[in-house]
């Protein structure tokens, strides 16, 4: 006890001030505890408000496909040098948001450091000689061709 | 029995002729395909021609002497029309063959026609072909399946000895089973797709239809090997596939899939067919081991996510330019891409190119495609795990017994109907659809996967299967 008591100079001095410094231990420590027990607190509502927004996010990211908007239907088809009509354009945007959404379900695997496959067979750098070969379907090939053939070369309409 | 050996035979023996046997299968297409719809296109006149030729020359000692075969619709045929089932290809007339026709001719098949398929061989029921509908043989209330619907009636009404397919996701063994006949979707390089109309091009192969898994055995060997044309196809040796089909499989394993087993769309009656599968090889000395791939029940979304991307590469180069269709009202070169491309694609096919531009464009291509292909590898690893525990695999071919027309409206449950299909092209191995169960008045059947490269070790499967059905 005496070890812990700041100042000795009688007995009741020496009692007082050790209550004193009880007081003020108690005080300390649940201090301490305070600032323990709210920065918890903090850390959990913190932690569970993140995980919150992360879910959020995840799910705005999960049911954001099935929201494929007339827009962004028209966006896609122009890409794809597709026209589409009104008819086509809400059709797809419900049929494509439902596939999509039915695709979504992989995101539930886990892939972390996992490669992806694009062949099946293993095989790499197939090559062949180098040499001139007859190819005489030439004419036919550009025979295929709906436009009318200029010397060799398929004529289309202007570009612009 | 092999239908193939026997007509041979006959020829050899004089029993009949190549060109009395050609005009019978025109006579029974006359009669049936009114009904059926399995052929887009015949060619009577040169069949008869090549037949008369062969017995000309008495030449019936190649494989395939005056056997006769339909071809998909989707592979070409130099200076006969290849349609792909599409209006963007209507008149479109090939000026080559593809490697499978070059080799089918030199074993001196003829080809009845062109047999009818989902338009470039996107679908499961045939229902997607541009030109007509092709019934089930087997009840014509009932779709075909497809891709390969054409093919599938055709050898299933007896309009020819076999036909070639090409599978994707299914679109062979899914229709063999609807019809009732056998079909072999062989190990992804095996056989070249030079020359067949590409839709998912690291998943395409080509296989036959027949009645006899010794046909298709037999088809498989003259279409099988390397192709300077197709750098895919792999360099291993192609054994005579109908020489080891008796050979004992006694102390080999059969593999159940237990995540397949467990679907909740499997109808009870087509998870019986395999049980009863798998207990007549148990009789036969096999053993039976169930295995796990937890990963299948991710096989439909990775499979159209990544073929639907890589078909919506494939489309781009039908832009009404070098080939196929040319709008008529396009006044500019855009609008020669943009008209063209909409009055010749059907519906399946628009979606695929949206589907697939969607997936592969940036900002989305990692979320979609490249996890897609990161699942592959897994789904990869699996089948590989399952294969050091079992030779073949023994499934469904398909959730259920063949469906109405207009019965899958949404794409999204036509996809869903190849749930037992799509993982073996997923991972690039083999599977044969081998007929054994009758349900009512349709034969159904089992689907039988072997490793890559395993087509020997299927076929020898599915024969015996097939002989314990014939005694």
């Amino acid at each position: 006890m005496k070890n812990f008591c700041i100042g000795k100079k009688n007995e009741n001095g020496e009692k007082e001030k050790t209550q004193k410094t009880s007081h003020y231990r108690i005080l300390l420590f649940s201090f301490l505890f305070y600032l323990f027990s709210f920065s918890t607190f903090l850390y959990f509502v913190l932690s569970v408000v993140s995980s919150l927004l992360s879910l959020l996010e995840f799910r705005t990211f999960l049911s954001s496909p099935t929201m494929l908007s007339a827009e962004e239907i028209r966006k896609i088809a122009n890409l794809a040098h597709l026209e589409l009509t009104e008819k086509e354009v809400e059709k797809f945007s419900r049929e494509l948001s439902d596939i999509l959404d039915f695709f979504n379900q992989l995101q539930e695997v886990n892939t972390d450091n996992v490669e992806p496959t694009a062949q099946v067979t293993g095989l790499r750098d197939i090559m062949r000689e180098d040499a001139e070969k007859n190819c005489d379907y030439s004419e036919k090939l550009l025979s295929s061709s709906p436009n009318a053939i200029e010397k060799s070369q398929i004529t289309v309409k202007s570009v612009f | 029995m092999s239908l193939i050996q026997t007509t041979l035979a006959a020829y050899s023996s004089g029993k009949f002729s190549a060109r009395d046997e050609v005009s019978r299968f025109f006579s029974v297409i006359e009669e049936k395909d009114k009904a059926i719809g399995a052929f887009l296109s015949t060619r009577k006149e040169k069949a008869l021609r090549e037949a008369e030729e062969i017995d000309r020359k008495k030449e019936y000692g190649k494989n395939l002497s005056g056997i006769t075969g339909g071809i998909k619709d989707i592979i070409c045929t130099k200076g006969e029309k290849t349609t792909a089932a599409s209006k963007i290809l209507k008149d479109f007339i090939p000026p080559y063959n593809a490697t499978v026709i070059e080799k089918l001719n030199e074993a001196g098949f003829i080809s009845v026609g062109k047999t009818n398929c989902d338009e470039f061989a996107n679908g499961s029921s045939t229902e997607y072909s541009a030109f007509q509908l092709t019934r089930n043989p087997q009840d014509i209330t009932l779709v075909p399946g497809g891709s390969s619907g054409g093919s599938a009636a055709a050898v299933a009404a007896g309009e020819c000895v076999f036909a070639l397919g090409t599978d994707t996701g299914g679109s062979i063994r899914q229709p063999a089973n609807f019809c009732g006949v056998v079909g072999l979707k062989p190990s992804y390089g095996r056989v070249s797709r030079y020359g067949a109309m590409s839709y998912a091009s690291s998943f395409d192969t080509i296989g036959p239809f027949t009645k006899t898994v010794e046909d298709a055995a037999i088809v498989l060997s003259v279409i099988a090997g390397k192709d300077e044309k197709d750098s895919t196809t792999v360099d291993a040796p192609v054994p005579n596939y109908a020489e080891r089909l008796s050979e004992s499989i006694k102390g080999k394993k059969v593999g159940l899939v237990r995540e397949y087993m467990e679907v909740e769309g499997l109808d009870p009656e087509m998870r019986k067919v395999v049980e009863m599968s798998a207990e007549r090889y148990r009789a036969m000395g096999a053993e039976i081991v169930e295995v796990s791939i937890p990963l299948v029940k991710y096989s439909i979304a990775t499979y159209f996510l990544l073929a639907k991307a890589e078909a919506s590469t494939n489309y781009a180069k039908y832009d009404g330019v070098r080939f196929g269709h040319l709008s008529k009202e396009a006044k500019a070169m855009r609008e020669i891409y943009t008209k063209s491309r909409s009055e010749g694609f059907g519906d399946e096919i628009k979606r695929a190119i949206m589907m697939g531009t969607y997936t592969l464009s940036a900002g989305y291509y990692d979320a979609y495609y490249l996890k897609a292909a990161k699942v592959r590898t897994l789904l990869r690893k699996e089948f590989d795990d399952a294969f050091e525990k079992a030779d073949v695999l023994l499934t469904p071919v398909s959730p259920t017994l063949p469906f109405a027309f207009g019965a899958k409206s949404d794409p999204l449950q036509m996809y869903l109907a190849d749930l037992y299909t799509v993982a073996p092209s997923i991972v690039g191995v083999t599977g044969i659809s081998v007929p054994t169960e009758k349900i009512g008045k349709l034969t159904t059947g089992v689907q039988i996967i072997g490793p890559r490269l395993g087509e020997e070790t299927i076929l020898n499967f599915g024969w015996h299967l097939e002989q314990s059905y014939s005694s």
